[in-house]
C-alpha cells in the first residue's frame, strides 16, 4: 500500500449499466476504500402526478415506474386503494394477481442473469437465459396482453380471466421451462470463471445487511429470512413456501438465490394454478379513497412500500414509492468498502439495481 | 377512512425512538416525508419480521432534524432524499451529501409551493369590440 488515494469515477455510464447511477470510488493503490454513491439522472418526480390523476388512472402511472417490476407496482399500488376503501377482492383475482407477480419474478431473475453474464462476457449464456426468458414473456402476453407492461390490474380485482383450460397448458409448459433453467442454473452456480469472479467477492455479512436496511435476495443471501410474500397476502397465505435464504454473503450467494428463486416461483405457480377458485375477477367499485395506507409487495429486488393518502375525493394527495433499490443502496456502499477495483463492475451488479425504480 | 396506527413522535425524541427500536431487533424499513395540511409528516417505518410500526413528527418548513443514522446505518438514503426533494436538514448523517444525492432541475421539487394568483388576460376595448 502506498497510502496515495485517487477518485476513480464509476458511472453513470458504464457497459454494465443498463441505467444510470455514478459512484465516486476512492481509491488506494488497487482497492476500493470508499464508495460514494449518486443518483437523480432519471428522476422524474412520478409520485407528485398522484393529485392530478384519478386514483383509478394511476394505476397505469404506477406500472410505470420500472419496466421490470412494472406488475408489482401496479397490483402494490391497487392493493393500497383497495385498503384504503375496504375492497374485498375476488379470490380468483388474487390468485391472478399472484400467478402473474411470480411469473413477472421469473422474468426480472432470468433477465438480471443473462444480463450479468453477458457483463462478464460469457454470451452464450447470456443468450440462453434470455431465450427462456422470452418463453416468460409470450405466456405474460397470451395472458395479459402485454409483455412487459401488463395494464391488467385494476382496483377492485384484475381486468382478464384466464380459462382453465389455457391455465393447465401453462402449466405443462412450465415443466419444459424449468428443465431448461435447471440446465442453465447449472452453468452459473458450477462454471469455474464465474465462481472466480462471484466468490468472496462483495461480502455483506447478515449483522450488515440487518443495519442497512437490506431487502431481498440481497438480505437474504446474507442468510435474513426476509420476504413479505410470508405475510400472507393475496394468495400467498394459502402456498406451501419458504423463503430462500443462503449463508455464503458473497456475489455467488446472491447468484445462487436468485438461481433458487427461479424454482421456488415455478412451483408456486404450480400451486396456484392447481388451486385456482372458481368466480369473478374483479368487483364494482364505489366511492373514493379516504385515509391513509402503507401497501407492502416482494418484488424481484425486495419489499417494495407504496405509501398513499385519500381525502375522500377521486384523486389521491400523497403517495410516495420506496422501492428495493434504494434501500440497498447503503449494502452497496459496504459491499464495495475493500474491493479490489477490477471487481466493482459485478459487485454493483449482483445488488440487481434497477434505477429507474429507484428514482421513480 | 382508513386510519393506521402511528405514534407521535418528535425531532427530540426521534434518535432515542431509532435506539429503542434497534434494540428491540426491529430495523428501519422507509422514511416518508408528505406534505400535510399545514407542515410536513416524516413518519418513520421499522419492522420486525412481517409486524410494522411507525412514528410520525409532524414538523414545520425548516426544522432541523436528528439523523438516525448512528442506530440504522442505511438511513442516510432515506434523510438525503428528504432533503434533496423537501428541504429539510438533517444533523450528524453517516453520509451528507450536501444536496447532490438527487440532482434535480429545481430545488426542493416537491416543497410546498405558494398557490399562484389566477392569471388575468387583460382585454382592451378595442379589442372587445
Amino acid at each position: 500500500m502506498t497510502g496515495k488515494r485517487t477518485i476513480v469515477p464509476f458511472g453513470p455510464q458504464h457497459p454494465v449499466l443498463p441505467e444510470p447511477i455514478h459512484l465516486d470510488l476512492v481509491i488506494e493503490d488497487e482497492h476500493v476504500v470508499e464508495a460514494i454513491p449518486s443518483i437523480g439522472y432519471v428522476h422524474r418526480g412520478l409520485e407528485s402526478l398522484v393529485d392530478r390523476r384519478e386514483y383509478s388512472d394511476f394505476v397505469y402511472l404506477a406500472e410505470r415506474i420500472c419496466g421490470i417490476c412494472s406488475f408489482t407496482h401496479s397490483s402494490t399500488f391497487c392493493q393500497g386503494v383497495e385498503g384504503l376503501m375496504g375492497i374485498e377482492v375476488p379470490a380468483r383475482a388474487t390468485y391472478l394477481r399472484t400467478m402473474w407477480g411470480e411469473y413477472s419474478r421469473l422474468h426480472s431473475h432470468l433477465l438480471w442473469l443473462g444480463l450479468f453474464a453477458d457483463a462478464l462476457g460469457f454470451e452464450s449464456l447470456f443468450y440462453n437465459a434470455w431465450k427462456i426468458r422470452e418463453s416468460i414473456l409470450n405466456e405474460l402476453e397470451a395472458t395479459t396482453g402485454g409483455r412487459v407492461i401488463q395494464g391488467v390490474c385494476k382496483v377492485g380485482g384484475v381486468r382478464r380471466d384466464v380459462t382453465n383450460e389455457f391455465l393447465s397448458g401453462m402449466d405443462k409448459r412450465l415443466d419444459d421451462i424449468e428443465a431448461e433453467m435447471r440446465e442453465m442454473t447449472r452453468v452459473f452456480l458450477s462454471d469455474y470463471t464465474l465462481k472466480k469472479r462471484l466468490v468472496g467477492k462483495g461480502v455483506l455479512k447478515a449483522d450488515a445487511a440487518y443495519n442497512l436496511g437490506a431487502v431481498g435476495p440481497v438480505a437474504r443471501a446474507s442468510g435474513l429470512v426476509e420476504d413479505v410474500r410470508t405475510s400472507g397476502y393475496l394468495a400467498y397465505g394459502d402456498i406451501s413456501f419458504k423463503p430462500v435464504t443462503v449463508e455464503g454473503c458473497d456475489g455467488y450467494a446472491r447468484c445462487e438465490v436468485r438461481c433458487k428463486e427461479l424454482f421456488q416461483s415455478v412451483d408456486i405457480i404450480h400451486q396456484i394454478i392447481a388451486g385456482m377458485p372458481e368466480g369473478d375477477v374483479s368487483v364494482p367499485v364505489k366511492g373514493n379513497p379516504d385515509g391513509e395506507f402503507f401497501s407492502r409487495s416482494e418484488q424481484p429486488r425486495g419489499e417494495v412500500i407504496h405509501y398513499l393518502r385519500g381525502n375522500g375525493t377521486k384523486n389521491l394527495t400523497q403517495f410516495r414509492v420506496r422501492t428495493p433499490t434504494l434501500t440497498n443502496v447503503p449494502s452497496l456502499v459496504a459491499m464495495l468498502a475493500g474491493a479490489e477495483l477490477a471487481d466493482v463492475p459485478q459487485i454493483v451488479l449482483t445488488i440487481d439495481p434497477c434505477i429507474g425504480c429507484m428514482e421513480r | 377512512m382508513t386510519t393506521m396506527e402511528i405514534i407521535p413522535t418528535s425531532p427530540a425524541g426521534i434518535e432515542k425512538t431509532a435506539a429503542d427500536m434497534k434494540a428491540d431487533g426491529r430495523r428501519l424499513v422507509v422514511i416518508t416525508c408528505t406534505a400535510a395540511a399545514n407542515d410536513y409528516d416524516i413518519t418513520y417505518s421499522f419492522a420486525k419480521g412481517n409486524d410494522l410500526l411507525h412514528y410520525r413528527m409532524t414538523v414545520p418548513e425548516g426544522t432541523v432534524i436528528p439523523a438516525i443514522d448512528a442506530s440504522f446505518g442505511g438511513a442516510f438514503v432515506y434523510e438525503n432524499e428528504i432533503h434533496d426533494l423537501y428541504g429539510f436538514t438533517f444533523t450528524n448523517m453517516a453520509l451528507d451529501f450536501g444536496g447532490t444525492f438527487i440532482r434535480t432541475s429545481v430545488p426542493y421539487p416537491f416543497k410546498k409551493k405558494e398557490t399562484p394568483a389566477p392569471t388575468v388576460t387583460k382585454v382592451s376595448k378595442e379589442d372587445a369590440s
